[in-house]
């Protein structure tokens, strides 16, 4: 399109210029024309002037005077500025050399011709006419005349040729003139036709779809003609503006569409809430009425009022069963009926409430018109029933049975909004119930707590108290005079008041430092002397967060008195039974020593005898008193550093005897064994016991070996032997007091059925252990295990070795 | 409390309220050259401790009116008998028992019965470091 404009432009454009062009040509030529008949003119005036002049100048010379003098000298002048002139006016160059010649003649002949004339004149008069005859003037204005005409012919034809030039190039001007009109109009023809095809059609197509796009029609479309034009892209931008609008209203129809539906969808939404919010404060005001009734695990006749008003129910039951179950469901309530008029109990339960109770749904039931329930129906007929079970935490609870007269059946929507409220109403009853039985169980816990006679109380983390018993209550108050309602820490006040405050407020101290930890601990009121042993220990939750601590106080003063007695009753046997057998033993001796005179051998031997049974009871009476003290509680142990091996080789060593007596093989085997913290008297009484028992029960000729040594971190001590052997069944009853095997008593071997039971005390008492092996007829070993609690070097290795024989 | 008196054998006290075993000991001491000054409770040996200026006492336990324990207290709280040796007699055997008598003063502490040979000569022994 820009091309094609271009193009126009610079065709008429070239036109134009011809057509300029040759016009100033014509002019050019007509000026040529019109210098050419000047200088015509001036020549002819150039040689008008130079004959006039040539006369003047020869008629002085024949008459000089001054008139024709001056009128000379002007001539002359007129004809210098007319020479001049006519070589100004020449255009041609070849001319204005001519002219110039020309004037170069007239200035000769003006100075060789007239001056002299004139000159001669005036000086010689006669010499002038002679002049003027020789005719010399004459010729030279001849030439002049010559030269001048020839100039003027020169020039007419030159004006002739420029004429014919100027005729030619006017016809070429013409025509150049009318082929650049005829040219610019097909030009501009085609040109206008091209536009027409190629910008205003397919505007106009645009303009129409545009208007069509206005009314609305987005269907509207350019036809892709001419495209190629920057036209054509506005076609094509139309189109795509015409497809965007389209699309855009199609997605707008759409959204439309979709917030029609919204609108519609928020309206059910709306409609929605509102019955929610119905049902919702419905509940909440049922809710309300049951809380009135938090205490009761019975549902008033209010309660069931409303649900049958809610339900639009002329009548209701309510039937509850109980937390056991045992029982059938009984009438608790009824509405718009006297209870009278119905069972007390469902038993067997009718038809349908069993069904609802079974299936854990409602069951409505519709009779047709004039049927009267006999239990239910008052004067109206009954026409539909509902039957709601109450369920609560999965269990059932009770059942309600709603009545309806009114023609229209329940229907779905109230049955909904019913069993909400009966859920609610179940929920109730169970919490009811519930709450019933977690007061009764508080009750129970707290009568046993009363019941108890020690003192219970449980503080929070501050001390303050959460549950106590009356026992507490009443030392609290009675005997350790504090106020009730003190916590724990400020009942550290009665410290002042024991015998030894400092261990009662050290505990104080623990329990406040370390909520996590447990005491025991006894005090002593100084004033009347009364005991108590106190306990303490944290208290967790189910979800094992600490909650506080439990106290325990048990008044001991008896036990403690008890214990004295039993403390001063052994010390008094020991005392009683010692102090005659101390008589007897030193009486004994101060005889077999001879202090009162001589002894035959029938006396010593007597007196040996009395000897050895003193010690027999001196034994029995120290085996006694040490299971009774062990029994008591009063087993001491002084601890101390012991080397085992040393300690065992030392009972062995004394047991040597003995083994040679009875010519029993008594040998000792020992591996090192740290030093360890034990009672050694004790220890060695345990040794003892085991070695002696095993020569006693082992014939003569026998073996007693005895092991020591360290393993899994325990001393272990053993006395094997080779002796009668323990039947299987006597083995458990062995560690029992006064115990003795069948064999024993019938190969009457002396013992009391002590020895054992007390090296089971001392070993129990060393936190070891004792225990048996045996096989009749083979042997028996005893094995003691002694937890290793010092921290110093095994003693030396000890290869095994025979002491005795 | 004065050392041993020259030319004379030394004078011990035997505390017990049982005649037989006061009578055993006795015979024991004065067998091994002592003088023998015999009492049968607490009481009666503090005023023989003042009486006859003992240099050894020997002293149950167990006696009515003053324990053989506190007789020995007694005598360490007295300036002149503080210093007077003391054996325990005793029939309490737990070794709380010993510790007490040790505490209270007494030098040795012999559980009954004993040997009244063996009594002897503890009692030597300690008369003789003297």
């Amino acid at each position: 399109m820009l091309g094609a404009s271009a193009l126009l432009a610079l065709v008429l454009g070239a036109g134009f210029a011809v057509i300029l062009n040759e016009l100033e040509q014509l002019r050019t030529v007509s000026r040529f024309e019109q210098t050419a008949a000047e200088v015509i003119a001036a020549a002819d005036r150039l040689e008008d002037l130079a004959v006039g002049l040539h006369g003047r100048a020869t008629r002085f010379a024949i008459s000089p005077n001054e008139r024709l003098l001056r009128s000379i000298g002007d001539t002359r002048r007129e004809l210098k500025r007319q020479g001049k002139e006519l070589r100004l006016l020449t255009a041609d160059p070849e001319q204005r050399t001519r002219a110039a010649s020309i004037e170069q003649a007239l200035r000769r002949y003006d100075q060789l011709s007239v001056t002299r004339l004139v000159s001669a004149s005036r000086a010689d008069p006669a010499g002038a006419r002679s002049l003027v005859r020789a005719r010399e003037s004459e010729r030279r204005l001849a030439g002049l005349r010559d030269q001048l005409s020839r100039f003027r012919s020169e020039e007419a034809q030159l004006a002739a040729e420029r004429d014919a030039t100027a005729a030619v190039q006017a016809r070429r001007a013409r025509l150049t003139g009318q082929v650049a009109l005829v040219g610019s109009l097909l030009l501009i023809l085609a040109f206008t036709a091209y536009f027409s095809r190629a910008i205003f059609r397919p505007i106009r197509r645009v303009a129409i779809a545009a208007r069509r796009l206005a009314t609305g029609e987005l269907s509207a479309r350019v036809a892709p003609r001419g495209w190629a034009t920057e036209v054509g892209e506005l076609g094509r931008a139309f189109n795509t503006m015409a497809a965007s609008l389209e699309t855009n209203r199609r997605e707008l129809e759409r959204q439309n569409d979709e917030l029609g539906e919204k609108t519609a969808e928020l309206e059910r939404a709306v409609a929605e809430l509102a019955e929610e919010k119905r049902r919702v404060s419905l509940s909440y005001e049922f809710g309300e009425l049951l809380a009135a009734e938090m205490n009761t695990a019975v549902i008033s006749p209010k309660v069931l009022a409303e649900l049958c008003r809610l339900a639009r129910a002329e009548t209701g039951a309510l039937y509850a069963i109980s937390v056991n179950r045992a029982a059938p469901p009984s009438l608790v309530s009824t509405f718009g009926i006297e209870p009278e008029r119905l069972p007390p109990v469902l038993d067997p339960p009718e038809a349908l409430a069993a069904r609802a109770l079974a299936e854990r749904r409602s069951i409505v039931a519709s009779f047709g018109e004039g049927f009267t329930a006999r239990a239910l129906g008052r004067d109206a007929p009954v026409r539909h029933e509902l039957h709601l079970p109450l369920i609560a935490s999965d269990r059932e609870v009770g059942l309600i049975v709603l009545t309806r007269a009114l023609e229209q059946p329940f229907a779905a929507d109230e049955i909904e909004t019913i069993e909400h409220l009966a859920g609610q109403t179940a929920i109730r009853i169970s919490n009811g119930v519930t709450y019933k039985r977690a007061r009764a169980l508080a009750d129970v816990h707290q009568a046993v707590l009363n019941a108890t006679r020690d003192g219970i109380r449980l503080v929070d983390l501050e001390g303050r108290t959460l549950t106590a018993n009356a026992a507490i209550e009443r030392l609290t108050s009675d005997v350790f005079g504090l106020p009730s309602d003190s916590t724990l820490f400020e009942r550290s006040a009665i410290a002042e008041r024991l015998v030894d405050p400092e261990s009662y407020l050290a505990t104080m101290a623990t329990i406040a430092a370390d909520p996590e930890c447990t005491t025991q601990d006894v005090f002593e009121l100084a004033s009347s002397g009364r005991s108590f042993e106190r306990y303490t220990a944290p208290v967790r939750d189910s979800a094992d967060a600490l909650i506080g601590r439990i106290i325990v106080v048990r008044e001991i003063t008896a036990e403690r008195e008890s214990e004295r007695l039993k403390d001063e009753f052994l010390a008094g046997v020991s005392h009683e039974l010692r102090t005659p057998l101390t008589s007897i033993c030193g009486y004994l001796e101060l005889v077999l020593e001879e202090e009162s005179g001589t002894l035959t051998d029938e006396q010593r031997h007597f007196l040996s005898v009395v000897e050895r049974s003193t010690q027999r009871l001196l034994r029995l009476v120290g085996d006694l008193l040490f299971v009774a003290q062990a029994d008591a509680g009063a087993l001491t142990l002084e601890r101390t550093d012991v080397d085992l091996t040393q300690l065992v080789r030392q009972c062995v060593e004394a047991a040597g005897p003995q083994a040679s007596a009875k010519n029993i093989g008594l040998s000792l085997e020992t591996r090192p064994i740290p030093v360890t913290n034990a009672d050694p008297a004790r220890l060695a009484q345990l040794l003892d016991n085991l070695v002696s028992n095993a020569l006693k029960f082992t014939p003569a000729g026998g073996q007693v070996l005895v092991r020591a040594f360290r393993e899994n971190g325990r001393a272990v001590l053993e006395v094997e032997d080779s002796g009668l052997g323990i039947a299987a069944e006597e083995q458990e009853r062995l560690f029992e007091r006064f115990f003795r095997t069948r064999a024993a008593s019938e190969a009457a071997i002396q013992g009391t059925g002590l020895g054992l039971s007390i090296a089971q005390a001392i070993a129990e008492g060393h936190g070891g252990e004792i225990g048996v092996t045996s096989a009749e007829g083979v042997g028996t070993t005893f094995r003691v295990e002694l937890p290793l609690t010092g921290h110093g070097e095994a003693s030396e290795i000890e290869p095994p070795r025979e002491l005795a024989r | 409390m004065s050392g041993p008196r020259e030319g004379q054998p030394p004078v011990v006290l035997v505390a017990d309220d049982d005649a037989d075993i006061r009578a055993l000991v006795a015979f024991r001491l004065e067998r091994a050259g002592y003088r023998v000054v015999t009492a049968s409770d607490g009481e009666q040996a503090l005023e023989l401790v003042r009486a006859e200026s003992p240099d050894l006492a020997v002293l149950d336990v167990m006696m009515p009116r003053l324990s053989g324990l506190e007789v020995t207290k007694r005598l360490r709280q007295q300036p002149e008998t503080s210093r007077l040796p003391v054996i325990l007699l005793t029939a309490r055997v737990q070794e709380a028992d010993v510790a007490l008598g040790l505490e209270a003063g007494a030098h040795e502490y012999i559980k009954k019965p004993f040997s009244p040979q063996e009594l002897g000569r503890r009692v030597q022994s300690i008369l003789d470091r003297r």
